[in-house]
């Protein structure tokens, strides 16, 4: 019975649910403490993830540290086995199903989960964007001037400064409270050549890097953002500086603003 | 290659649990181990880790005999053990006191037993002492080594058991005459979680059968203890090897901390060095 738990959390759920399940099984319901079963379901599944713990080190270092370990695991199982029954076991595979699961868990008005989410997020970025993009082209109308993320970019708004949060954790014996919270924004960019970028931004700068897409020539861009009253001369300057960084390349002969 | 050489009488040898952690300290610390404990689960996913005993001797641990339980391991899985025993020349096989497999719930054979991925500490009971003493005489005639026996840690009271931790060992040893791994971290825990005094529960196990000794960290969270092997093995769990010391020196000491991707070296420097020294006394 212990066995057949700990392999399928959603069976604990249902002798939660239905004591007379246990019953029919010849099992006194009071005698089984279900509570720390899923609690020992939930250390089954962080183990699974052992094989991720070399690429979130800080993610486990932080749950481990607020105690958040074995709850948060303990409520990922049903979602995780259901992930593994479609064969979704391999390492990056398993960062997408915890990132997923921790986006949906975390609550705004939550802060220690949202920093668990952030540190989530960009240790599973840093993952993502290990191995370099491959260089691609964007079938785009040429009589169009159309701006694309060079290589890979992934923009993440955040509750900390991950690097810092970072430097905190590694002591020997961490103080989380001297972890800054606040706003922060951050560019991660991996071009077809050269190493991960960690860029911190305005807000304004990565509501912008997110509207482009690789389809939308600048002035439909503009158009968008700016209405009839056209592009700015703050956009182009934006642009441009967005290019000369490195971050946007152009799918046209002649980029607007480089 | 490289194999363990136990002197008689001689200080406990200290070892490592392979994992991340255990290429790196190697690469710095080479002369500080004595050993890696390897898994016989490792050598059979990833046959490259038999390599490491070109550098250091190897001990061999193993989570797939489900002494405790009721399915036993196949024919082949005894066979490939027993290859790994004769290469490693390992002086002992650890395992757990446990089951890593069981029957489908109701009996239902067209499901075939549920396998998991972490042994799971037994009922504490009369039936399962028996079943033990069952397994382990079947067991043990496939190695040319003797199996020694890991208490788990127990997080929550079984169903139908009927004594503690420390009595069910001191039963197992008794009635199969087995040696054993005391995984201290595991008692710690298991005394902590079932409301009992470690130390007092610690004298009541037949600590001269210990071997080996396994020392790993542990966490606690949602109101009870948890193995931990990618924490620092914590104070308290060397004070209670200190109290077993006082009675025992086993002839082998592993750090578990295989599930750490990395670890500051000085952390485990310095407790291996504390180690050495507390157990030469
Ligand atoms: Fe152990």
């Amino acid at each position: 019975m212990v066995a057949a738990g700990l392999a399928d959390p959603d069976r604990l759920r249902a002798w939660r649910d239905r004591p007379d399940l246990l019953a029919a099984l010849g099992l006194a319901p009071a005698t089984v403490d279900l509570e720390a079963l899923e609690d020992f379901a939930g250390l089954s599944e962080k183990i699974r993830y052992n094989q991720c713990r070399g690429d979130l080190p800080l993610t486990f270092r932080l749950l481990s540290l607020t105690q958040l370990e074995i709850d948060l695991f303990r409520q990922y199982a049903p979602q995780s086995l259901a992930r593994r029954q479609l064969g979704r076991v391999s390492t990056s595979e398993r960062l997408d199903g915890l990132l997923l699961f921790v986006e949906a868990w975390t609550s705004d008005t939550d802060p220690v989960r949202c920093l668990v989410r952030d540190v989530l997020r960009h240790e599973h970025t840093i993952a993502s964007l290990r191995s370099a993009p491959v260089a691609s082209r964007v079938e785009v109308s040429r009589d169009l001037v159309v701006p694309r993320h060079n290589g890979r970019l992934v923009i993440h708004r955040m509750t900390c400064d991950p690097r810092q949060v970072g430097t905190v954790l590694r002591d020997r014996h961490p103080d989380l409270t001297q972890i800054r919270r606040g706003r922060w924004t951050f560019g991660y960019h991996r071009s077809t050549a050269g190493p991960l970028r960690i860029l911190e931004m305005e807000p304004g700068i990565g509501d912008l890097l997110m509207t482009i897409d690789g389809r939308r020539s600048f002035d439909q861009i503009a158009a968008d953002l700016f209405g009839d009253a056209g592009a700015s001369d703050m956009l182009h300057a934006a642009f441009a500086q967005l290019t000369r960084l490195g971050l946007l390349v152009w799918d046209a002969p002649e980029g607007v603003a480089s | 290659m490289e194999y363990l050489a136990l002197e008689p009488g001689g200080p406990p040898l200290v070892g490592l649990a392979n994992g991340p952690v255990v290429e790196p300290f190697l690469a710095r610390h080479d002369r500080l181990l004595d050993y890696v404990e390897v898994s016989f689960e490792q050598l059979r996913h990833n046959p490259v880790a038999a390599q490491l005993q070109e550098q250091i001797p190897v001990l061999l641990h193993c989570s797939s005999m489900s002494v405790a339980g009721f399915v036993p391991p196949t024919d082949q899985t005894l066979e490939a053990i027993a290859e790994h025993v004769d290469r490693t020349r390992t002086p002992w096989i650890g395992e757990h006191l446990a089951f890593i497999s069981a029957d489908a719930l109701g009996g239902d054979d067209a499901v075939g037993p549920t396998e998991l991925t972490y042994t799971v500490c037994p009922q504490l009971s009369e039936e399962t002492v028996e079943r033990v003493v069952v397994n382990l005489s079947c067991l043990r005639t496939r190695f040319s080594v003797p199996i020694i026996l890991e208490n788990s840690p127990q997080y929550l009271a079984l169903p139908g058991s009927t004594m503690t931790m420390a009595a069910f060992v001191a039963q197992v040893a008794q009635r199969c005459d087995v040696d054993l791994l005391l995984d201290v971290t595991h008692f710690l825990i298991t005394a902590n979680n079932m409301g009992l005094d470690p130390i007092a529960s610690v004298h009541e196990l037949p600590l001269e059968r210990v071997v080996e000794v396994h020392l790993s960290g542990m966490s606690q969270q949602s109101g009870r203890w948890w193995d931990d092997h990618a924490a620092p093995v914590p104070d308290a769990v060397f004070d209670l090897l200190r109290q077993i010391r006082r009675r025992i020196r086993p002839k082998a000491v592993t750090f578990e901390y295989n599930w750490a991707p990395s670890m500051p070296e000085s952390v485990i420097v310095d407790q291996i060095i504390f180690t050495r020294d507390l157990l030469a006394v």
